[in-house]
């Protein structure tokens, strides 16, 4: 029993493990959002004009938008001209191997847990860290070019490749399509950018490490994913921030595109800070992530563990636009304290033999608030369309909610759409019966909780699914009573 | 289009009925002039209205109402209006003309487990049940209709199931005439369930004429403890008649609400139901079937509050589309933080047989409490190749076969009815629109 007691002592007081910070000399932008900041923004990533135009452009649309509200999170009013739009450690020049690199740096990523260097060595990931506001680290890069793959931060894809970054940029999500997305455009800083060109099978994961480590800063990166006819690609996302007492916000934009018979695979391993147990601090995550299946037979399949964020509002989406294409979203959303989460999924179907999946578990504890919002919408000429969805609530606790707002909107007289939700708690029986064999109530607990987010889980690529199943049980920690 | 909005022609009318009304400073006029104050405020529901995402009731109106109002029947006399009674002299058949009860053409036949009145001036300041149960279901500050209702309506019915009673069936039957210009409809009814009684209410509409027609009608129902209310809509409306429809109901302990809504035709139907269940060790069920083909437009619309604990609800909905209909179902389960042991299901499930029909669902559940068993299932589809080929393999034409599966689709929202001839009745229409 004592030994079961110490790991819960340690759990329980063990919060967020990644809740330090370093102190890096970095680089500022002044607080507050203007034209003038963007200028500024786009002059220190010597970006061409039109990406400068493009940014203005998002900019004044922006202003025009106001904030939407409809979502099933409370959140205190974000004062946008508080935030500080750029940030970035400082580096004379660009590092051109990871020797070159500030080791202040490196440690940061060691300590948490992604040593670029081992992680270079040992696992065979491809991985592009960005810190606030920009990347400062990819891996592998040269046996990835071999292969013909570009996988760089977004300003090097800008001055490399603008052809590319101009023709797929706001393809997928327009800078006008949302308040976040529009924000983001603007004020992007870095992010990631993929290209696999035809028919090539990416050899290994690519992953991108996001790290907000400055304070009152927001991190506005943008991912384009690009894989063109009949090429493979599995990419991996993974995310923390110190703990402060203050919120911070994260909008991103990610796009894919997938051409004729590619498919692309995006898992997200979300841990952002979540806040402490009174609610306070914590990250604002609104991100718009939206893929195409753009060409026939594609596919892309997003899975997410979200574990973190004081509040979560995102619905990573596909749009079915090529004949046979498929989606898949496989999502596991834990909320604990006083997180909340509205987040789920947007499958439109406009292709004919169209297919997606949608596999959602909520899990909620402590005071948190759990929201599954869907849409499926199968056009008119999507013939033969067939969608299967599946959300499902467990509830631990009775401060803690679950919701679930499907759309469903068939328009199409041949498309088979199936949607089931179902909320429930740990029963008493099933605790009773791990019970009886031995296995004590924390650890019936964690059972029962895992068992429920396999089908998530499986998809996850393996270095993820370790991962993500420790965060499970630590984000549930003390939650039963 | 005049930039005068709805809001203001109807304010309007109501200003002009207020002046030549004869019952000034009665109690009532008071919260009729609440009402349409709430009207005003509120609006007639935008295009962005979550609630009205699919059904854009606002363009409606405008569209299809010039508010140059005639609420004329001639073509409905008493005995026009007896022949279509349902053969059941053991039954009360109650008529609303126009959307106004008139008792005169009305036959009650029991008095001692029911009570019957019309709701007017004089019957609200007497009777205290109407002064304090009438517009309280729903809060006229949140919903534009049923504030539109009370400000409107005229001689509404009022049934009180009388304490232990196990009353005889009711029939409500409503008669339209549109001959002599377009009318606005405002039928209200309020009924009262006394504790361990027992009531079943079948609602039924006749038309005529062939100008537009738009019925905002409203039906709040009061279930004491122990007492039982099973309500039955047939929804068969010409296409000119435009339909928003509420019910609502609160709910005591131990007691049981049902209803069956069946929507066959008409322009627009627009059905709000919204359950409160406030004791517990309470049931609500609701059913419905909406069979749709030409333009008609169906938007059922229903939500159940759990309140309090150990009560349970059931929710079952199915449409059939063809032709270039529309289906919109938004079920809501919302079940309080306190609402523990709480049970709720529900289920829409919908065919759709053309290529131009559409469906919109959106089966919604939002739950505050952590012991309960809530779940809802949603299919769209078509009907199943295999069983059809099973059919057909027997000697059963496709069209035969096609009709079979429908009929047996449909059925299964008949099961709450008691009545054998409403059930024969909607069972007959349900085949009809099959060509059976």
């Amino acid at each position: 029993m004592s030994k079961d007691d110490h790991i819960l002592e340690e759990f329980t007081s063990k919060e967020y493990e990644h809740g330090w910070y370093v102190d890096f000399e970095a680089d500022e932008a002044p607080k507050g959002i203007n034209e003038e900041i963007i200028r500024f923004i786009s002059a220190k990533k010597e970006e061409p004009e039109w990406l400068l135009e493009w940014r203005l452009k998002a900019f004044r649309r922006w202003t025009e938008m106001t904030e939407p509200d409809w979502s099933n999170v409370n959140y205190p009013a974000i004062d946008y001209q508080d935030i500080k739009y750029y940030s970035a450690p400082k580096q004379k020049e660009k590092p051109k191997s990871l020797d070159e690199i500030d080791p202040e740096l490196l440690k940061t990523f060691e300590r948490l847990g992604i040593s670029l260097n081992e992680q270079k060595r040992l696992t065979g990931v491809a991985v592009d860290a960005v810190i606030d506001s920009v990347s400062v680290a990819t891996t592998f890069k040269e046996t990835l070019s071999e292969l013909g793959i570009i996988f760089c931060s977004f300003s090097e894809a800008v001055q490399d490749h603008p052809e590319l970054v101009k023709k797929y940029l706001g393809s997928v999500v327009p800078a006008n399509d949302n308040y976040f997305s529009a924000l983001n455009s603007a004020v992007f800083s870095d992010g990631s950018f993929c290209y696999i060109p035809k028919g090539v099978r990416c050899p290994m994961e690519l992953s991108t490490y996001f790290r907000i480590n400055a304070a009152n800063t927001g991190q506005f990166e943008r991912t384009l994913i690009v894989a063109d006819e009949g090429s493979y690609v599995s990419y991996l996302e993974g995310c923390t921030a110190p703990m402060r007492d203050e919120n911070q916000l994260h909008a991103a934009v990610v796009e894919i595109h997938a051409a004729k018979d590619a498919e692309v695979k995006y898992s997200t391993v979300q841990n952002w800070y979540p806040g402490n147990k009174e609610g306070k601090g914590g990250i604002y995550n609104f991100v718009t992530k939206r893929a195409i299946c753009a060409g026939e037979n594609s596919k892309v399949s997003w899975t997410q563990v979200e574990t973190g964020s004081a509040v979560t509002w995102k619905y990573p989406s596909c749009i079915l636009k090529g004949d046979n294409s498929q989606g898949e979203f496989y999502s596991v959303a834990v909320t604990n304290n006083h997180q909340q989460a509205d987040t789920g999924t947007k499958m439109i179907h406009i292709g004919k033999n169209t297919r997606s999946r949608i596999v959602s578990k909520g899990i909620s504890a402590g005071k948190s608030q759990n929201s599954y919002r869907g849409q499926v919408h199968v056009m008119k000429r999507a013939s033969n369309a067939r969608n299967f969805s599946q959300c499902d609530s467990l509830l631990m606790g009775d401060k803690c909610g679950a919701h679930t707002f499907p759309y469903i909107d068939v328009e199409n007289n041949s498309a088979q759409v199936e949607h089931e939700a179902t909320t429930s708690k740990i029963g008493e029986d099933q605790i009773f019966y791990c019970q009886q064999r031995g296995i004590d109530e924390e650890s019936a607990v964690a059972l029962i909780v895992n068992g429920f987010a396999k089908e998530v889980m499986n998809k996850l690529p393996m270095e993820f699914a370790v991962e993500a199943q420790k965060l499970l049980a630590l984000t549930l920690e003390g939650s039963v009573g | 289009m005049s930039d005068i909005t709805i809001e203001n022609k109807l304010t309007e009318m109501f200003d002009n009925w207020s002046k030549e009304s004869v019952h000034l400073d009665s109690a009532l006029t008071q919260v009729r002039k609440n009402a349409i104050k709430s009207f005003s405020d509120l609006g007639i529901p935008k295009l962005k209205s979550e609630a009205y995402k699919y059904t854009p009731v606002q363009r409606l109106i405008n569209k299809n109402f010039d508010f140059s109002v005639s609420n004329q029947a001639a073509g409905w006399t008493k005995d026009a209006c007896k022949e279509e009674f349902y053969q059941d002299d053991k039954a009360n058949h109650l008529v609303f003309i126009n959307g106004e009860y008139v008792s005169d053409y009305s036959e009650i036949r029991s008095t001692d487990d029911l009570e019957i009145k019309t709701i007017d001036d004089e019957s609200f300041d007497q009777n205290a049940e109407i002064k304090n149960l009438m517009g309280k279901t729903r809060s006229i500050e949140k919903d534009a209709f049923a504030a539109l209702n009370l400000a409107f309506f005229n001689n509404g019915l009022f049934i009180k199931v009388n304490k232990n009673k196990d009353a005889i069936d009711t029939f409500v039957y409503h008669f339209v005439d549109s001959e002599s210009g377009q009318t606005i409809n405002f039928p209200r009814i309020l009924i009262i369930g006394e504790q361990g009684s027992r009531a079943n209410i079948y609602e039924k509409t006749f038309s005529k004429g062939s100008q537009n027609v738009l019925a905002l009608s409203i039906l709040e129902a009061s279930v004491a403890a122990n007492a039982e209310v099973r309500f039955t809509k047939l929804q068969q409306f010409a296409s000119n008649e435009y339909t928003i429809d509420g019910i609502y109901a609160n709910q005591d302990k131990d007691s049981r609400f049902y209803t069956n809504t069946y929507s066959i035709s008409g322009a627009v139907i627009r059905n709000n139901i919204h359950i409160n269940i406030g004791g517990e060790n309470s049931e609500a069920h609701m059913n419905g079937l909406y069979q749709i083909a030409g333009k008609s437009h169906v938007d059922n619309n229903t939500s159940v509050d759990h309140m309090v604990p150990n009560c349970y609800s059931n929710e079952l909905y199915k449409g059939i589309m063809d032709e270039n209909s529309r289906g919109v179902f938004n079920g809501k389960i919302y079940v309080r933080p306190d609402a523990q042991k709480t049970n709720a299901f529900q289920s829409n499930n919908n065919i759709v047989l053309s290529d131009t029909a559409i469906v919109n669902t959106k089966p919604q559940l939002e739950i505050w409490a952590d012991d309960v068993k809530c779940s809802h299932g949603c299919t769209t589809g078509q009907l199943d190749e295999e069983a059809i080929f099973y059919l057909r393999a027997r000697g059963i034409d496709k069209k035969s076969a096609k009709a079979l599966m429908l009929n047996a689709f449909a059925n299964e929202t008949l099961e709450e009815v008691k009545n054998e001839q409403v059930k024969e009745e909607i069972e007959g229409i349900i085949l009809n629109k099959l060509h059976y």
